[in-house]
């Protein structure tokens, strides 16, 4: 299993914009959408732009992921953050465990949004693992069985959905679905991150989940019952879908906000 | 010290501005309740719009017993005060817990004076706790800016309302000098064109109060 | 100590005229009320207080060094004194924090330390507040106030000064100052304690503001005057809660919080007094392990006791908890200000059932605890009659080059002679805190 999988090489562009009915001004921002080099994947020919004459500066987070932020003081109604760039994706097929930031122990406490409710432990107790069972093919096995309890449906939950209020409603988007698979990865003390990242295709971003099995990070993508491969381009990761806001932002004046996302990645044939 | 911020030259301008209302309009309820014993009885309808205030009050003993008191009344002398307090109270680093306690003995003194027998002469308390302040303004405040941020606003207020009470011209004349030596020691921004006008228009013996009341509204710049 | 009392209306007078306040929120409107005072002091030995100073000093030392470890090595969780699930699922642990050192490794500068004291004498600890620990202003003004109307009291008896505090403040401040002004931010004048927030910038001569008028750029503190000109700011004296600190790293929806002041911290750029993340240190939770901790961290025993504590956690806690649950006082972790407090034996049988079920399900959630036999003290009825009440002690602890402990405090107590509640949101008032000096 372990080893070399195989290449693709994705040009990505992620488009973030963040448009107010009036002027803004005092504007600040911090934004979570940079990739960066894993051992699963390399990224080349970075380019960051933004608009509204915004200074910025990149920082990691606790999480060791790359934060852009700054301010902006004059007025203005709109905001975006442009990245583009190409990644060599699927360079390896985990990532190996580093005892730093957190070591794993972080990752095996529920938080406000994965702690399970009556309904998700009783889903957690119809697994019935066995001592002897892996916790690689636990975490499968998870997988595998989400989507016959739970269906794809966007705008039934909330932005802040946890996940035992979404596993009740039977339906949600791919936040839901990772932050469930943390309640039941974390039900079975298997330290489980968050992780959000761009996908082959045309569209949002979007949530999937890393477990951390023998020594190594594996994804798992719930949504689309599939493991993380060279289709993936992973930008930030934490306990939950409140530790990778993509934007943030704090600001006089405004009336209505409308914040919006465009992600594209293709596959492109160009030789080194 | 050394730094004043906007909000807080704000909040120091309109405490000077707020206890001289207090100040001169507790005068002036005092100087008509007197006159509307056997004088005037309704001269508190003059009083009201000589200062620009709407007369909801009806009858003068409505008149006296709500104008100082009525906190409900925005126009009230006891709501004018608790302006004062509330913007002295952001700004105890500054003036000094001491300086502050006269404002709330003021206030105290309003409500004591309003279940009091004799309301109209513990009224007086009041104008010798907003004295007192002041005193503690010149006395204890080290900082000659903050004092003269203060100070500025008290004279400003004064004059609009020396203006508004049609105050002999002589007084006028004496105000504005003062406040003018409080708005350059301020080191506010302010309107030198206004002020070039105002100085020609005062150095008259004769001249139109509505028209110097509107310029001194626009003279300190935001 | 009589003219004390016989002054008792001149010092309500001069606390009104001081505006000693404490604000609170009545049907969602905002009011301000007097701090009800009690003329007669708590009195501490000086050998007492000698007791009560090294035990305070050990406590908050192994509390640092706990919060360095945790945001660090966390060798407390890998050597398995304290169980993870204590650490990384409590509200108080930032994640942000992780990692980060505050300017000296001194996470809690102010720590306010209640303590009560048993029929028997001995001192107990009740709970740590690590995060903004209010309260101080009451006695260092109340002082000021009794040495005027009754100067005779104090020329008799030898009472430890306490209006230093400011002074210690100070220190602390600048210990950790990195270089520009000292502030004191504060959420505004409609926040419980304006009164104490503007009474200390006053007294120690720090900035008093509302984050308004200070702005981070490239990393750095800024406060700016109304001429736009910008003076470095070395130590900001929070008084606002890690959650509305920085709308950047926490709460975005922070009105009150200053955007990336976490980005300055994180570089040295400025000391947060006390420290974002202390709250995963003075959880009811973790307050079991303290004298753990101690042994630890200084291999020492704790001096100071706390209140015999049970954790249902464990097994064997549980069962105890269970049979002598009408004995216990059940104490939500969660909460604080003197909610989410049950005494067993309070309950009607249904409510206990109920409850015990809760306790089953979420262990992890409470703390029990035996119910200490307070040392009442007296205090003045309205009608001037000593009658006696519970009462607490918030000792106020302060780090800077080494930790002291101030030598008053602000004593609390209950007007209500069957509350064992003292908080000053649910009609507490406060005494004066003597320390003897012979």
């Amino acid at each position: 299993m372990k080893g070399g999988g195989i290449i693709k090489r994705l040009k990505f562009n992620y488009d973030l914009t963040a448009a107010y009915s009036e002027e803004i001004n005092n504007h600040s921002f911090s934004v979570l959408c940079i990739p960066q080099d894993t051992q699963r994947q390399k990224i080349r020919e970075l380019d960051i732009s933004t608009d509204g004459g915004a200074v910025y500066q990149i920082t990691n987070d606790s999480f060791l992921n790359k934060k852009l932020y700054g301010k902006i003081n004059a007025p203005h109604k709109s905001f975006g953050v442009h990245i583009s760039g190409i990644a060599d994706a699927g360079i390896d097929i985990f990532e190996e465990y580093t005892d730093y930031p957190f070591g794993a122990i972080l990752y095996k406490a529920q938080t406000e949004l994965t702690r399970p409710g009556e309904s998700l432990t009783r889903y957690h107790n119809s697994f019935s693992f066995k001592e002897s069972d892996g916790v690689y093919d636990r975490v499968l096995k998870i997988m595998r069985d989400i989507p016959n309890v739970f269906e794809y449906s966007s705008g039934s939950t909330r932005i802040h959905e946890t996940a035992e209020g979404a596993f009740t409603l039977g339906k949600g988007v791919c936040q839901d679905y990772a932050h469930i698979m943390l309640s039941l990865l974390r039900m079975e003390h298997i330290p489980a991150r968050y992780v959000v990242g761009m996908m082959l295709g045309e569209g949002s971003s979007h949530a999937w989940v890393e477990a951390l099995c023998k020594g190594y990070w594996y994804g798992f993508d719930p949504t689309n019952n599939k493991l993380v491969n060279d289709e993936y381009i992973r930008v930030s990761c934490g306990r939950d879908s409140s530790d990778c806001p993509v934007i943030k932002g704090s600001f006089y004046g405004g009336g209505v906000q409308k914040q919006s996302e465009f992600v594209s990645v293709e596959e492109i044939n160009e030789k080194d | 010290m050394g730094i004043i911020t906007v909000d807080k030259s704000d909040h120091l301008f309109w405490l000077g501005r707020y206890t001289e209302r207090v100040h001169t309009t507790l005068k002036y309820y005092l100087k008509t309740a007197d006159m509307m014993i056997d004088s005037d009885p309704n001269y508190y309808a003059v009083l009201c719009e000589k200062i620009g205030i709407s007369d909801i009050y009806g009858s003068r003993e409505n008149f006296k017993k709500k104008y100082p008191f009525d906190e409900t009344d925005s126009n009230s002398i006891i709501s004018n005060l608790n302006r004062a307090y509330d913007n002295a109270i952001v700004m105890r680093d500054y003036i000094g817990t001491e300086t502050m306690a006269y404002i709330q003995l003021a206030i105290d003194d309003i409500k004591n004076a309003e279940k009091s027998n004799s309301p109209i002469a513990d009224l007086m308390l009041v104008i010798d706790h907003i004295l007192a302040f002041w005193g503690c303004v010149n006395d204890i405040i080290d900082d000659e800016q903050i004092r003269n941020i203060i100070k500025l606003g008290k004279g400003i207020e004064r004059l609009d309302l020396y203006l508004s009470l049609d105050i002999p011209s002589y007084y006028i004349k004496k105000e504005y000098k003062r406040m003018k030596n409080f708005l350059t020691k301020s080191k506010l921004r302010y309107d030198e064109s206004i002020l070039y006008t105002l100085d020609n228009m005062l150095s008259e013996d004769e001249f139109n109060y509505g028209n110097i009341k509107n310029l001194l509204r626009n003279l300190i710049l935001e | 100590m009589d003219s004390l009392i016989k002054n008792s209306e001149t010092i309500n007078r001069l606390l009104a005229r001081y505006g000693v306040k404490f604000g609170i929120y009545k049907n969602g409107e905002f009011k301000e009320q007097l701090f009800p005072f009690d003329p007669i002091p708590r009195i501490i030995k000086k050998n007492e207080f000698s007791y009560l100073e090294k035990g305070l000093r050990q406590r908050v030392d192994a509390l640092n060094c706990f919060l360095s470890d945790i945001y660090g090595k966390k060798q407390i969780v890998r050597d398995g004194i304290i169980p993870e699930e204590f650490i990384f699922s409590a509200k108080g642990f930032l994640a942000p924090c992780d990692g980060v050192s505050p300017p000296k490794n001194i996470y809690s500068h102010i720590s306010g330390i209640d303590l009560v004291q048993s029929k028997n004498d001995s001192w107990y600890i009740l709970e740590d507040n690590l995060r903004v620990p209010s309260g101080a202003s009451y006695p260092m003004i109340a002082r000021e106030l009794q040495r005027r109307s009754a100067p005779d009291v104090f020329t008799d008896n030898s009472v430890a000064d306490n209006r230093n505090y400011a002074e210690l403040l100070s220190e602390v401040m600048d210990n950790v100052n990195t270089g520009g002004i000292n502030v004191i931010l504060s959420p505004g004048r409609y926040n419980a304690a304006f009164f104490e927030h503007s009474y200390l910038a006053e007294k120690t001569g720090a900035v008093l503001t509302t984050g308004k008028d200070i702005v981070c750029e490239n990393d750095n503190l800024y406060y700016i005057d109304y001429n736009g000109k910008k003076q470095r700011v070395g130590a900001v004296y929070r008084r606002i809660s890690d959650e509305y600190l920085d709308p950047m790293t926490f709460y975005e929806e922070s009105v009150i919080g200053i955007p990336h002041i976490f980005e300055a911290y994180k570089k040295g750029n400025t000391a947060i007094i006390n420290a974002p993340g202390n709250g995963v240190a003075d959880d009811k939770g973790i307050y079991y392990f303290v004298p753990k901790m101690i042994k630890y961290y200084l291999g020492e025993d704790a001096v100071l006791m706390n209140a015999p504590t049970y954790l249902p956690y464990y097994e064997e806690d549980m069962k105890y908890v269970l049979s002598n649950f009408d004995n216990l006082v059940i104490k939500d972790v969660a909460e604080a200000g003197g909610y989410g407090v049950v005494f067993g034996s309070s309950l009607t049988a249904d409510k206990k059932s109920e409850f015990l079920e809760m306790l089953k399900q979420q262990p992890r959630r409470f703390i029990a605890q035996e119910i200490i036999d307070f040392y009442d003290l007296d205090i003045l009825d309205e009608n001037n009659v000593k009658v006696p009440r519970k009462a607490d002690l918030r000792a106020f602890v302060l780090t800077g080059k080494t930790t002291k402990v101030w030598a008053s405090g602000l004593t609390r107590f209950s007007r209500n002679p069957d509350s064992f509640i003292v908080n000053s949101s649910q009609g507490g008032g406060f005494k004066d805190t003597w320390v003897l000096s012979q």
